[in-house]
């Protein structure tokens, strides 16, 4: 199959809080969203008597998602994470490649708020860092 | 755009003794002129589109034969400097003057021989 090349904007990740499948869209989102940032673990299996070190994959760190929102507290998508950080819930995050027409479906997975921080500057729209501690599989297509 | 319109009218407002134009002055405006352009336009989009806060750059050029004139109109706009609120159509949530006078070469004045000018740009955040 050939790949379609899939520009970032456009895409869309949504939030549901309590962990089911009713998906808040985070419209706020400014540039996009890194993560998961998921690393397996190595475990060194060389001998004492190799000359080139051998290893194995171990378990995976699923990582974090990571994204910037446009901060409003009016907003019930802001307020959907901020709550996020009180409740301690782990909620379910979906990812849909939304642009061109999604053709597979979207990437699922659970996490928690680990960080939010706001930014308020003079020349720029109020900010907030946003990340997401991904647990379990993160969800990769065919991962 | 809708804010340049509102632009004019403040500008008008600010200054009404000098004459106003957007992009250049004609010959028969009076000798206290005021040219403004529009420089840099950022529509800013979200990531699923919806609008961001645009930023938009506007360059203000000040002529007049007189310098006391020509500064007490550039004194004039410069109220603009930290400017929050409506403008006309637009709600403006920053407004911010900076004085170039020094490094600025005339460009939309057509006649400006021996007149003083003075130059700013404000950038608008709405």
């Amino acid at each position: 199959m050939t790949t379609t090349p899939r520009a970032g904007f456009g895409q869309l990740l949504g939030c549901d809080p309590l962990g089911g499948t009713s998906y808040t869209p985070l419209g706020n989102i400014v540039e996009g969203w890194d993560g998961p940032n998921s690393e397996v673990q190595k475990v060194d299996t060389t001998l004492l008597g190799d000359k080139n070190m051998t290893s194995l994959p171990a378990d995976a760190d699923p990582g974090v998602i990571s994204f910037k929102i446009a901060y409003d507290p009016d907003s019930s998508v802001t307020t959907l994470l901020t709550a996020l950080r009180t409740s301690g819930a782990v909620a379910t995050w979906q990812r849909t490649f939304a642009n061109p027409t999604p053709t597979a479906p979207p990437e699922v997975c659970h996490g928690w708020l680990k960080t939010f921080k706001p930014s308020v500057m003079k020349r720029q729209m109020i900010m907030a860092d946003v990340e997401i501690q991904v647990t379990g599989n993160p969800g990769f297509t065919g991962g | 755009m809708q804010i340049d319109l509102d632009l004019y009218t403040k500008l008008a407002t600010l200054a009404p003794s000098a004459a106003i134009q957007q992009d250049n002055i004609s010959e028969d405006k009076g000798a206290t002129r005021i040219a403004f352009l529009r420089q840099a336009t950022d529509l800013d989009l979200m990531l699923n589109g919806d609008s961001a806060i645009t930023t938009v750059t506007y360059l203000v050029e000040v002529g007049a034969e007189d310098i006391d004139a020509c500064q007490t109109v550039k004194d004039q706009i410069r109220a603009l400097n930290g400017f929050v609120g409506t403008m006309g159509s637009t709600i403006v949530k920053g407004a911010f003057v900076n004085d170039i006078t020094g490094e600025y070469i005339p460009k939309m004045l057509n006649a400006d021989e021996g007149f003083y000018i003075e130059a700013l740009e404000i950038d608008f955040l709405y």
